[in-house]
């Protein structure tokens, strides 16, 4: 008879990632680098607040921008345009970055040069929610078209959330959604902070830069 | 669809330590994912069966246990569960109440539950 052992193993599945997301962590503080982890669904907004952002913020900061996206070179073509450095990653298939990928975007970039990084996570409420990128706050933007029930069916992401930006309020109207239905059950489902915004209208982006510069000021 | 990716770090560590251990075959897995991480479990068996054939783990059993969530409270400090049925497979589509259940404050954050381990392994040799 062959021989039947168990082996005990205990290994955090994601240790690797985990392990790259804290040398990424510790990269960024050794260079006085805030880092934003910018997730939502697709066409929730993230490219468009983040355009708003720099516009805000790129007099105070020296900003930088990895664009993550199935097929990066659009959105890193508008962030680019606002005078800032965008690094592409295409993931081609994944739904999502994880701390690997930001590992190697950062390869052939000066960490001297900016202050504040923003990092556009493709694009889902599931798949990043797993997976720390080194950031310092994580962002998820939700818009109303894509109902107001989606906060519920998302619970994890809006948990772990430094801020749930509520996009897009301009239109709840038209597409049946109560903005104010999805702040409660941000809050609800525990997120720390909650804002309301329209990138359209310039409603709600005081809040949304005055979040951004709290983190980087605590950082 | 990062059960893709999960299956595929649970596998390539289960066929090294399996290797490490002079195995000749290895007869089944153990997984704990904790009731807060988004891992559809059947999704992921499905994906390590696969990605298991035509090696030394093919037709391994594998096994997934459920650990429940838990929050720490910033206000009392007490640690609670967090309530979701764990016999519901799709449990994280439901809304798991996040506040402590000592004191009721929505100021917590998880401390337990959104962990992926491989527990385990049985090997034969």
């Amino acid at each position: 008879m062959h021989k039947v052992s168990d082996v005990k193993m205990g290994q955090d599945i994601l240790r690797i990632n985990r392990h790259i997301a804290s040398e990424n962590r510790e990269l960024f503080d050794r260079h006085g680098i805030t880092v934003f982890n910018v997730m939502g669904a697709i066409g929730s907004g993230k490219t468009c607040l983040i355009e708003h952002a720099i516009e805000m913020l790129k007099g105070e900061y020296r900003i930088a921008c990895i664009a993550g996206d199935v097929v990066a070179s659009y959105d890193s073509e508008r962030m680019a345009r606002h005078g800032v450095p965008v690094i592409p990653v295409s993931t081609g298939k994944e739904c999502h970055l994880d701390a690997h990928f930001v590992e190697h975007a950062l390869e052939d970039v000066d960490l001297a040069s900016f202050d504040v990084l923003f990092i556009e996570n493709v694009g889902n409420l599931i798949c990043p929610a797993d997976f720390d990128l080194g950031e310092h706050a994580k962002v998820v933007v939700v818009s109303v078209s894509e109902g107001d029930d989606i906060v519920l069916k998302h619970p994890v992401i809006f948990k772990t959330a430094d801020l749930t930006v509520v996009n897009k309020v301009d239109i709840a109207p038209y597409v049946g959604a109560s903005a104010e239905k999805m702040h409660k059950d941000a809050v609800s489902c525990g997120s720390s902070s909650v804002i309301l915004t329209s990138c359209r209208k310039g409603e709600g982006l005081a809040s949304w830069v005055s979040f951004l510069r709290s983190v980087i000021k605590g950082t | 669809m990062h059960e893709v990716t999960v299956a595929q770090s649970v596998v390539d560590a289960v066929l090294g330590e399996a290797s490490a251990q002079g195995a000749r075959a290895v007869t089944s897995v153990t997984l704990i994912f904790g009731e807060l991480s988004l891992i559809n479990t059947e999704q992921i068996s499905f994906w390590i069966a696969s990605f298991f054939e035509g090696s030394l783990a093919e037709g391994a059993e594998i096994l997934i246990e459920g650990a429940p969530g838990k929050v720490e409270c910033r206000d009392c400090g007490a640690i609670s569960e967090v309530s979701v049925d764990p016999d519901d497979k799709l449990s994280h589509y439901l809304v798991p109440d996040f506040s402590c259940a000592h004191c009721g404050s929505p100021h917590t954050f998880i401390c337990q539950g959104r962990e992926m381990l491989i527990k385990s392994i049985q090997i034969t040799k």
